[in-house]
């Protein structure tokens, strides 16, 4: 969609870092020789096996990235179409030989601890590497198939290196502002402030929307982006859908598991880890002794409650976009891993988000003895407040798990895995279909090719990209 | 092979003993080496052995020994404050009936999804290696013998396949004394938890044979044993116990025979093992008989044994807060709910003492002894198994014990306590697993034990392995020791 063209700029990802409890530190960076160097300052072993880790993950990222942009078969259905895509997957898969099959096979299937287990024996490079297992899952490092929300967290591209993730000057919005100018270029227009009240349907077949405004549009073909239960539960008249399909669609797991801080700070906190102008504070931040902690955190999840220690990603973006703060001062988004969206104990009212705010600062703060101080202003959000304001149910920041049940052609819900939906003409084109969440545009992409196709157009996402 | 041939099998386990009446059976000679005094492996230990209540052995394999056992299903006791529930054959008492009809109509479904399955366990894996592009086809076709179960059905299995017990429960009949019993099924000897993805798998794999009901064989577990021992007598094989293997002897690049702790040296073309595939290969054969990238991937099998087992000898029956007392023919799970089963393997991942463990018994009336499997006690337990940290397990699964039998206390007379760690020295199985290795979705099928060693056959020619951590895994059916025999039969290399 030439987004460069229309102002995205895509700041490349550069390093990060874990702090443990004793000011030790891990820092991760994407220049080969410095990573090499900072492995080797922990473990000789580590940095040798490091460049087989990054291999496998390489290869499992080569393997799987063209089936996201594809649409997933119906391996019930069996139609020609469908027949061919899995001698297409089959055929792939095979080509792998037999030794990468088999690894293939484990590594969807296995936890992100064991995997890193196989190959490293520093507990904080383990820890460091293993957030990108959980984040936005309600998961541990310790549950089977976290290997694969790794590859997920992984897949981003940045001017074709694999692996690589990137920064959207301006923030996140950036993105989003690119890609409605790209699309209003082309002749298509956007309404905001233009909530959906119903699809209207009549014998099977969609006919338009109405908004909550009460204007109505007539269509033959609406797309929605809402997640699956919004569209058909909130959004359409049941009466219109199969009861099978509305049983799996209220199925769908969302649990939300995710929070986040948005802190304005004063000025530049200081990491009492870090060396002085360690250029890798530009990044990511985390704090934490090993994996064992984040499965701890992730048990308090279950059991209803925020983590007691939870799994911090911290990033002070305005180091490197100084123009999104006045100078001198910055600001530090905090995702936070693991808080539930419901309560086991109490609402998520003030006192219980500040609760939480308080237990994730004074985290950091044990990192960085200034960092209280600067804080100037801050905004909670709970996995609650992530759905009130961002319309992602539950607050699951993928439009629902990336568990095996929620994959391929299992997403949103078996039988309904092509972007179509039982009403005709109605389609689905946001997370919550193959394959999954996370700013990287494929399912609005696999949805645009089926449409146009059942429109009689041929769609080639190779010109279109 | 030659008829009348010697064939060493290590581990007089209920495997080592099919595989070895099978092959007497086709006229070789087997001769079985067993390190301990006694036959049965890990369920006929003399001390132990009434803990064991089989899911049924395949009848395919009793069939091939030309043996007959009566087998009596069990039923399963859920003891909870509002009186004991059970679960049997037929029918589900004591639950409350929204939630029994809706527990009845999931197993049901789950057993057409399980027999559907069943195809893949009497039989080796899956060749990955070995397979042309026309073998995963084959594979995809063992796919279609899944269409048999109609659109729906297969819909659904391919969507729960790979996911948690835990949500299917919640789906579907919501948690309680029901949902307990089945996070119990799906978990019981593995190292996970009913949250942990490939839960249901584990419990399709067991409800493949026989549903997944326990049974009992008329007169006693003794009897499946004795009966197994006599078949590999009758066609002149041999059975040695007190005899361990401490190597495996050969020449070149194939097997020549054993060698005993002892000293002694029994030669032979071909060595059948029941005994944990990191013991046989890495123990017995030694490493620098193996490529580098086999060796390391065997060690990196995973294989924590999370079971004890407590057996106690009584005075006198428990008896139930209802006042009655439980039979033979009763498998007793003591778990609130599948919450609880989680919790518990909360503290076992970290290894710890869980406050609350999940625990399977059986009274044995006529020798006043109930045998305990404690579930989710660590093998490493943190700060290592002491005398005070044995003490404490006691009184924990006395405590809850004394919460389903009221007055426990004063009923037991002896304790015997077995951790996952004393399983590991007494049988030689790593971390003393239950399925002498984690059976989960990246440990099963043409993975089990490991990617490269799935197929019975060892890299060293006359070496194949038959116990419960090779295909299709543990638990008392006798399907490894049949396709361990059935791979060395057919002289299959890989
Ligand atoms: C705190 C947080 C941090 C994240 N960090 C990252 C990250 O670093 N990298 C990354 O790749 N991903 C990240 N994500 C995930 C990513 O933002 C989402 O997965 C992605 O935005 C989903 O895109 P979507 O278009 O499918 O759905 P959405 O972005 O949810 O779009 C759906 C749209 O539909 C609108 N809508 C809903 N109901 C109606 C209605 N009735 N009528 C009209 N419109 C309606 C909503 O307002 C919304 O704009 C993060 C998410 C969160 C919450
Ligand atoms: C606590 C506990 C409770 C269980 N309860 C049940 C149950 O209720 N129902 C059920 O179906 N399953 C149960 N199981 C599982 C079941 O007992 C095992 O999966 C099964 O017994 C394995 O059989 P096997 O023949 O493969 O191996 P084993 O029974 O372990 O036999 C292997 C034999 O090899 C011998 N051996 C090892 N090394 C050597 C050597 N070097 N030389 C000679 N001999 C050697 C060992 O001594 C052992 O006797 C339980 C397991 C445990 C740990």
């Amino acid at each position: 969609m030439e987004l460069p063209k229309f102002g995205l700029q895509v700041i490349p990802y550069e390093s990060g870092a874990t702090f443990d409890s004793k000011d030790g530190y891990f820092a991760y960076f994407s220049d080969h020789d410095a990573l090499r160097r900072e492995l080797m300052r922990h473990s000789p072993k580590d940095a040798d096996n490091y460049e087989q880790y990054a291999r496998s993950v390489m290869r499992q990222c080569k393997f799987i990235k063209p089936l996201l942009m594809r649409t997933a078969p119906d391996p019930v259905r069996l139609r020609p179409r469908d027949v061919s895509e899995l001698a297409y997957i089959l055929k792939r898969f095979h080509g792998l030989g037999p030794r990468e099959m088999a690894e293939t096979i484990r590594f969807w299937t296995m936890s992100i601890a064991e995997y890193l287990d196989q190959y490293f024996e520093t507990s904080i490079i383990k820890a460091h590497l293993a957030g990108s297992g959980i984040i936005g899952t309600g998961l541990g490092p310790y549950s089977p198939g976290t290997a694969y929300v790794l590859l997920h967290h992984y897949m981003g591209e940045v001017d074709g290196a694999i692996g690589a993730w990137g920064f959207a000057r301006g923030g996140m919005g950036s993105i989003s502002k690119a890609l409605a100018r790209s699309f209003e270029a082309s002749g298509g227009e956007i309404r905001t402030d233009s909530g959906v009240d119903r699809f209207a349907i009549r014998n099977g077949k969609v006919r338009g929307i109405v908004l909550e405004n009460g204007d109505e549009y007539e269509a033959r073909t609406v797309v929605s982006g809402m997640d699956v239960r919004r569209t058909f539960i909130d959004h359409t008249d049941e009466r219109e859908l199969p009861s099978d399909f509305l049983k799996a669609v209220r199925r769908y797991r969302f649990r939300g598991s995710s929070g986040k801080l948005n802190i304005a700070l004063d000025g530049m906190p200081t990491f009492s880890g870090a060396p002085k102008d360690a250029r890798f504070l530009k990044g990511d931040l985390h704090f934490l002794d090993d994996m064992e902690e984040i499965e701890r955190a992730y048990d308090d999840w279950k059991a209803g409650r925020w983590s007691v220690s939870p799994y911090v990603d911290f990033l002070i973006p305005t180091q490197i976009d100084p123009t999104m703060a006045p100078p001198g001062k910055h600001y530090a988004t905090v995702f936070v891993q693991y808080a539930p969206y419901e309560l086991a104990e109490g609402q998520w009212d003030d006192a219980n988000r500040e609760a939480f705010a308080e237990t994730v600062i004074s985290k950091i703060a044990r990192h960085s003895p200034d960092f209280r101080k600067l804080i100037v202003h801050k905004e909670v959000r709970s996995p609650l407040d992530i759905e009130r304001e961002t319309g992602l149910t539950e607050g699951n920041i993928f439009q629902g798990e990336l568990t095996f049940d929620q994959l391929l052609f299992n997403r949103p819900v078996p039988g309904y895995a092509q972007y179509r939906s039982p009403v005709r003409g109605l389609y689905m084109c946001g997370s919550s279909t193959h394959p999954g969440g996370g700013v990287m545009g494929a399912p609005g992409a696999n949805a645009a090719r089926e449409i146009l196709a059942d429109l009689g157009h041929k769609f080639d996402l190779g010109a279109a990209a | 092979m030659k008829r009348g041939e010697r064939v060493i099998v290590i581990g007089a386990g209920h495997n080592g003993l099919i595989a070895a009446g099978l092959l007497a059976k086709r006229g070789l000679k087997p001769l079985v080496l067993e390190a301990r005094g006694h036959v049965g492996g890990m369920m006929g230990d003399p001390d132990f052995r009434l803990s064991t209540m089989p899911f049924a052995v395949w009848p395919q394999v009793l069939r091939a020994l030309g043996i007959d056992v009566a087998f009596e299903p069990m039923t399963t006791l859920v003891p909870t404050p509002q009186g004991v529930v059970g679960i049997s054959t037929e029918q589900v008492v004591g639950a409350e009936d929204g939630q029994a009809a809706a527990y009845r109509a999931l197993m049901s479904r789950l057993e057409r999804q399980a027999s559907a399955l069943s195809g893949l366990l009497l039989k080796p894996p899956p060749n990955l290696a070995s397979s042309g592009f026309g073998d995963l086809l084959g594979l995809a076709g063992t796919g279609l013998k899944l269409r048999g179960l109609g659109k729906t059905e297969l819909r659904d299995l391919l969507r729960i396949v790979l996911s948690n017990i835990h949500d299917l429960i919640e789906d579907e009949i919501g948690d309680g004394p029901l949902a307990a019993a089945l996070a119990v099924d799906a978990t019981l000897g593995s190292a996970m938890g009913p949250r942990s993805p490939g839960t249901v798998l584990t419990l399709l794999l067991r409800m493949a044979r026989n549903r997944g009901m326990r049974v009992m064989p008329k007169g006693g577990i003794d009897i499946l044993t004795g009966k197994l021992e006599n078949a590999v007598m009758a066609c002149g094989g041999e059975i040695r116990t007190n005899a361990p293997v401490e190597r495996i002897l050969v020449e070149g690049d194939r097997v020549t025979g054993v060698q005993l702790a002892g000293g002694e040296i029994v030669p032979s073309a071909a060595v059948l093992s029941s005994a944990a595939p990191a013991t046989t290969l890495l123990d017995l054969l030694g490493p620098q008989h193996l490529d580098a990238e086999f060796v390391r991937r065997c060690r990196k099998t995973a294989s924590t044994g999370m079971v004890a087992r407590i057996d106690f000898d009584l005075k006198d029956a428990p008896r139930f807060s209802g006042g009655t007392a439980p039979s033979g023919k009763d498998r007793i799970v003591i778990a609130e709910s599948a919450a609880a089963v989680e919790a518990a393997f909360n503290a076992a991942k970290y290894g710890e003492l869980p406050k609350q463990p999940v625990m399977e018994a059986h009274y044995d009336d006529r020798n006043r002894r109930l045998s305990v499997s404690a579930q989710f006690i660590p093998c490493s337990l943190k700060g290592g198994w002491k005398e005070e940290s044995r003490r404490a397990l006691q009184r924990l699964v006395e405590r809850e014990l004394a919460r389903v039998f009221p007055g426990f206390g004063s009923l037991a007379a002896a304790a015997r306590l077995m951790t996952a760690q004393d399983m590991a020295a007494a049988y030689r199985v790593p971390g003393g697993h239950w399925h002498h290795g984690e059976l989960r979705i990246d440990q099963l099928l043409m993975l089990r034990p490991f990617d490269g060693a799935a197929h019975y056959a060892m890299p060293v020619e006359g070496l194949y392995l038959c116990g419960a951590g090779a295909h299709p895994g543990g638990d008392i059916s006798g399907a490894p020791g049949f396709n361990g025999a059935q791979a060395l039969l057919a002289g299959r290399r890989r």
